[in-house]
């Protein structure tokens, strides 16, 4: 069984994977640009400006799906006290951050060929500003703050009360009248893309996945490494 | 000439703005994790070779 609280487990995974992961990254990037950037047919409406979908969708579900995490993990830890998931939180709070910036700057680029403007106060992009700035004010708590727990204890509290902006992220296209498309893929019925714009789409997402992952095995033994040694030389606690 | 290229090609260069915008902030990202993390585990090693070399040296000493 995959033992969660236990760092080895999640060293041993990265130090016998992240050759593969790294490899697998390479070739779904390689795959998914070609194909996003070449294959894949234009959109009868937008023509060439769809193919920034193929990295706009994929950065904000991650940055969406990180946050998730980050709020599970905050909670777990201000709750049960067990602190290994704080320190997962912290490690993918730059993460998401980065994927919540893709998000912005991209689907800011596609807004302009499309809809005549780079932003509007619309109720998906204000919404999706908010994560953007929640990770912003996570990753500078931690910065900011020298002392460890305090640290901890706020930024779990910022990551449980920011989880009240995905549900908006979400349903902000159904609950208001937006210039945002409602979502063209859902959980519960099929896709209303074709296939041929729907295989980059998700080739391109799981070679983001693949490169988050790799990304948070290396901030994760990272912060491992210096929390214990924070603990030995007795500083910042 | 330039412009004709310009207007001929506007959408491609939101297009390629936005992979380059994408895989360069990628870019930053993994080099500063990994650049984190090779110098941590460098100071742990150093740090290690440290403990190894004092106590040899002490126990010759004694």
């Amino acid at each position: 069984m995959f033992d969660l609280q236990n760092p080895k487990t999640f060293f041993n995974f990265s130090d016998q994977n992240i050759f593969w992961l790294k490899v697998i990254f390479f070739l779904t990037a390689i795959v998914g640009l070609v194909f996003s950037l070449f294959i894949s047919p234009q959109d009868y409406l937008q023509q060439d400006a769809v193919r920034i979908m193929y990295v706009h969708v994929p950065a904000s579900w991650i940055s969406l799906f990180i946050f998730a995490v980050i709020s599970f993990s905050s909670f777990l830890s201000l709750i049960f006290k067990i602190r290994v998931f704080s320190v997962y939180a912290k490690s993918l709070a730059p993460i998401g951050l980065v994927f919540a910036f893709i998000s912005l700057s991209t689907g800011s680029l596609w807004g302009y060929p499309t809809w005549g403007t780079f932003w509007t106060w619309d109720a998906r992009l204000t919404s999706m500003l908010i994560l953007f700035f929640t990770y912003v004010l996570y990753v500078v708590l931690w910065k900011w703050i020298k002392n460890y727990f305090l640290a901890e204890k706020i930024t779990n509290i910022v990551g449980i009360i920011g989880f009240i902006n995905l549900p908006i992220i979400k349903y902000s296209v159904d609950w208001w009248n937006t210039l945002h498309q409602p979502s063209s893929i859902t959980i519960y019925s099929a896709p209303t893309i074709h296939t041929s714009m729907l295989f980059p789409l998700l080739v391109m997402f799981f070679s983001f996945c693949i490169l988050s992952l790799l990304i948070f095995l290396m901030r994760y033994k990272y912060e491992i490494i210096s929390f214990k040694n924070s603990r030995y030389d007795n500083r910042n606690f | 000439m330039i412009i004709e290229i310009f207007k001929a090609n506007f959408v491609w260069l939101f297009v390629i703005t936005s992979y380059l915008i994408t895989f360069f902030s990628l870019f930053v990202l993994y080099f500063s994790s990994s650049q984190k993390l090779s110098a941590i585990t460098h100071l742990e090693i150093s740090k290690d070779r440290e403990i190894k070399s004092f106590s040899s040296a002490s126990s010759q000493e004694i």
